[in-house]
């Protein structure tokens, strides 16, 4: 019986919640001397064995990145990660391909079990081909066979280069260029490894694609990189998710994510991040500086849902440019930040053609000493005619000591653009409680209900298999708490 | 390459009025080290380039204290025209003073904030100083009208507006006249007494190439009341930043305006609501109508301090775009330091609606006449709470 339960109590549970899935893997891991310079970019690329072509990308990103600086803009405090301290590679040492799920080694095998998203079960129960990614080289593929049937490439980055370059060559860094800023500069430079992913013209992919990323080795930067190309007429939805191991020092994580959607193609993209968010005190912790975009031709949709519950400095802002007429892009996004986490984001939304539309919904809840922020744009460019967009923003505040921030921008350049933005910031209100109080529904119960309520709308947007990942995360620092 | 602030002040003004040292030193400090104007790099100049301010080639106007006083009317009247001031006999609890000396104790209450304030303190001409006693409600309202015709003039004026505990007033502020190339910095200190009450209009109408620097700075004390109506008509280039500080409990603070540009105007509006005690509440809506190649920029940013609790803020941004090549750029912003707030922001942008002008249009209303009564309606809201009859009339004859 857990009546009387207050929201001080839940502010007070909440801040007590000890991360779930810590835990370090003892893997041989193959990891290149700390520092980042020419060599390091030369090393990476021979281990991978990369064409000339990569290996000149990564130099004139690294001679790009050399000239910035970088960006101290967004609402978050930390440390200056020093990035010569940082290793650039690690991958697992049996890089060897495994002939059958028994051959994987057992401890692996034991970590994904901890996080309770075993692969036999993934496979077995759901359908999902699993690009598990460890570190920074993928080891477990699944399904292939099944999605090669239909024409479906979904490997891991460096198979991609390796047997698609064509592909790769011609769309990686399309919609992120290098230039970009400075994390995807970065990222450029010395991306490990990531997903690849396309789908052939008139494609319907018949299941989720799902990456689950890790960090494991300790003072390794994680620097993934993502390239989904939807082809004409096709159909997917991806989902990332991500927990980490409990950490002392702060680790980096700078991924960039490119989504290519031509003509009549949509693409769905649900994010579950989870990677450590620090303990208590504000010790440790993930650093997400995540470069995410997408590029939507003519009547093409991409639809970004995220799920933000870790990291202890989050900096990411899954972006759409409405290139082609009549293409759709929406962004969908519950951020929760405890303790000392603090997150900046949001999305950009740029509408260049033709009856473009575009929906934000962006729900924040912060709790502890956190601060979370939306950051978001929305840009009509002249020729966008008769663009659409609309924009939600809303804050829940759980205790006194927590921030929350809203800084959209707005910039219009056609006079047929209709541009609708609100946002609110409010705890949970005594007369909603009172209310429901009123109609016999115990405090718990109805804490739980307008905190569920509040996060439904982004929550309904998850695929069912992830939404119970999704649930289940925000039923540990919320709703659980209170139920 | 254009120049840099220490010689835009140079031409400015040589000897700045009586500041505190403290301030000018600092006002001082900050134009050296930001050396050259912002460039759209800098946040608060994003969408504002100032380039063209930056060349300007100007002469600094010639105050003369005051001549003779004016003959009375319905309103107070304060009249600086090209240079003079011309003033009513104050009435009684009422205080008007130009001679230049800032109230040293509101200057101490301020930190400045940026080039523009900067750029005031280091080179303000004069300025006038009002003061109304404890307990004084004026009848009449107070006229400033700042008239200056001129090219390459530079006007820097700081004005300072005390009101004592409980009292009461009604402020109406109007800019005109013709001003090419001309450049003009004007700073408004609004100090509000325990339980005061002002209510302020605002008409910004000067035509000509003329570049317009407004700061207005609002401290407000316990449970007193500001409302802020600032009208912009059709100017080439305005800047608006209001700052307001409700520093103690029971505060309420409105801001409402509406700004409204064609041709190549510019016209920025920010605000900035500090609610820096609890149980206060503000209330902000701007209304932007742009069409030809007119921007609009509108950037309220609201910030409820730590402990500031049961803070009431609600903030609104309606714009619509006449034209193709009009561009609006608006960002609410809201920093939220305190959990048991109510705050909230709606930022808008579209245009005129098609239906509405259609039923107008098939009862005989010709097409301009039918978008004129549109724009009217839209602007209803804010005109509405326009309490100035002189500034209402001027916004007909604008309107029509």
């Amino acid at each position: 019986m857990m009546a009387g339960y207050t929201e001080n109590e839940l502010a007070k549970d909440l801040a007590d919640r000890e991360y779930q899935y810590g835990f370090v893997s003892n893997i041989d891991a193959d990891v290149v001397p700390a520092g980042l310079n020419e060599q390091v970019i030369h090393l990476i690329s021979a281990k991978k064995n990369e064409p000339s072509w990569l290996l000149e990308y990564r130099l004139k990103a690294f001679e790009v990145w050399k000239t910035m600086i970088e960006p101290n803009w967004a609402h978050v405090a930390y440390p200056k990660p020093d990035f010569q301290a940082i290793s650039y590679y690690a991958a697992p040492k049996q890089v060897k391909k495994y002939e059958s799920w028994d051959d994987v080694d057992p401890e692996m095998k034991e970590t994904m079990s901890k996080l309770g998203i075993s692969l036999e079960e993934q496979q077995r129960l759901t359908g999902v081909a699993v690009d598990f990614v460890m570190d920074s080289v993928s080891v477990g593929t699944s399904f292939k066979a099944k999605l090669a049937e239909l024409g479906i490439i979904f490997c891991s980055f460096s198979e991609a280069v390796q047997e698609h370059p064509e592909l790769v060559k011609k769309y990686l860094g399309t919609v992120v260029p290098i230039s970009d800023n400075f994390y995807a500069a970065l990222n450029s430079a010395v991306f490990s490894d990531g997903s690849f992913c396309y789908i052939p013209k008139g494609v319907r992919c018949p299941m989720e694609l799902s990456t689950y990323f890790r960090i494991n080795a300790g003072g390794t930067g994680q620097f993934e990189r993502t390239l989904v190309i939807a082809d004409e007429l096709s159909y997917v939805s991806y989902l990332e998710g991500c927990t980490a191991p409990q950490r002392d020092e702060n680790q980096l994580h700078a991924a960039v994510v490119e989504l290519i959607a031509l003509n009549n193609a949509e693409i769905k993209y649900s994010t579950v991040q989870n990677w450590y968010p620090g303990d208590k005190n504000g010790n440790g912790g993930v650093f997400n500086f995540v470069t995410k975009r997408g590029i939507c031709e003519d009547h093409a949709k991409i639809s970004w849902t995220q799920v933000e519950t870790g990291s202890a400095v989050t900096w990411k802002y899954p972006s759409c440019i409405l290139k082609g007429d009549y293409s759709v892009g929406e962004f969908f996004s519950v951020a929760v930040t405890n303790n000392f986490q603090q997150a900046d984001t949001g999305t950009k939304m740029v509408h260049l053609g033709r009856h473009t539309k575009s929906t934000i919904i962006s729900k924040g809840i912060s709790a502890g000493q956190s601060q979370n922020s939306y950051r978001g744009l929305v840009q009509i460019q002249k020729q966008a005619e008769h663009s659409r967009n609309f924009s939600q923003c809303d804050s829940l505040l759980m205790g006194s000591v927590c921030g929350a921030h809203t800084f959209p921008y707005i910039e219009c350049k056609n006079s047929t653009a209709q541009i609708e933005h609100e946002a609110t910031t409010s705890k949970i209100g005594e007369d909603q409680l009172f209310y429901c109080q009123q109609r016999g529904i115990s405090e718990e119960k109805a804490i739980s209900l307008i905190v569920n309520g509040y996060c439904k709308e982004v929550l309904n947007q998850l695929p069912m298999e992830f939404a119970v990942e999704a649930q289940k995360l925000l039923s540990i620092s919320l709703e659980g708490s209170v139920g | 390459m254009s120049g840099t602030l220490i010689d835009f002040c140079k031409q400015l003004n040589p000897t700045p009025l009586n500041l505190p040292e403290a301030l000018l030193k600092a006002a001082k400090d900050g134009i050296e080290f930001q050396h050259h104007f912002p460039t759209t790099r800098d946040e608060a100049w994003k969408y504002t380039r100032l380039g063209r301010v930056s060349a300007l080639k100007l002469s600094p106007v010639k105050i003369n204290p005051s001549a003779d006083p004016l003959p009375s009317s319905d309103s107070i009247d304060i009249i600086f025209e090209n240079g003079t001031w011309y003033c009513a006999q104050p009435t009684a609890g009422l205080h008007i003073d130009f001679s230049g000396d800032i109230d040293s104790i509101a200057w101490n209450a301020c930190t400045l904030q940026g080039h523009v304030q900067h750029i005031n303190a280091l080179t303000a001409q004069g300025g006038v100083a009002i003061r109304i006693d404890a307990n004084t409600k004026l009848i009449k309202p107070i006229r400033i009208i700042h008239r200056l015709n001129g090219e390459h003039t530079g006007l820097i004026l700081h004005h300072q507006f005390v009101l004592d505990n409980h009292a009461s007033a009604q402020l109406e502020v109007i800019f005109e006249g013709l001003g090419d190339d001309s450049y003009e910095n004007i700073l408004f200190d609004f100090f509000l007494g325990v339980g005061s009450t002002l209510h302020t209009d605002m008409l910004q109408q000067t035509k000509g190439t003329h570049y317009g620097f407004h700061t207005q700075r609002i401290y407000q004390r316990k449970d007193s009341t500001f409302a802020l109506q600032t009208i912009t008509a059709n100017t080439h280039f305005t800047r608006n930043e209001i700052e307001v500080f409700s520093q103690e409990e029971g505060t309420h603070t409105q801001l409402y305006g509406a700004f409204i540009g064609q041709e190549n105007n510019h016209i920025d509006n920010h605000t900035y609501v500090h609610h820096m005690a609890p149980n206060c509440t503000s209330d902000e809506n701007y209304k932007g109508v742009l069409s030809h190649k007119a921007t609009g920029v509108f950037n309220g940013k609201v910030k409820v301090y730590k402990d500031a609790q049961k803070i009431n803020a609600y903030q609104a941004n309606k714009n619509i775009l006449l034209s193709d090549q009009a561009t609006i750029n608006a960002k609410p912003e809201l920093e939220i330091y305190a959990d048991d707030v109510k705050c909230s922001h709606g930022s808008t942008t579209g245009q005129l609606d098609q239906q509405a002008l259609f039923f107008l249009r098939t009862r005989g209303i010709s097409e301009t006449k039918a978008i004129d009564m549109l724009i009217n309606g839209f602007l209803a809201e804010i005109v509405g709470a326009v309490k100035s009859s002189h500034i209402q009339e001027a916004l007909h004859t604008l309107l029509d």
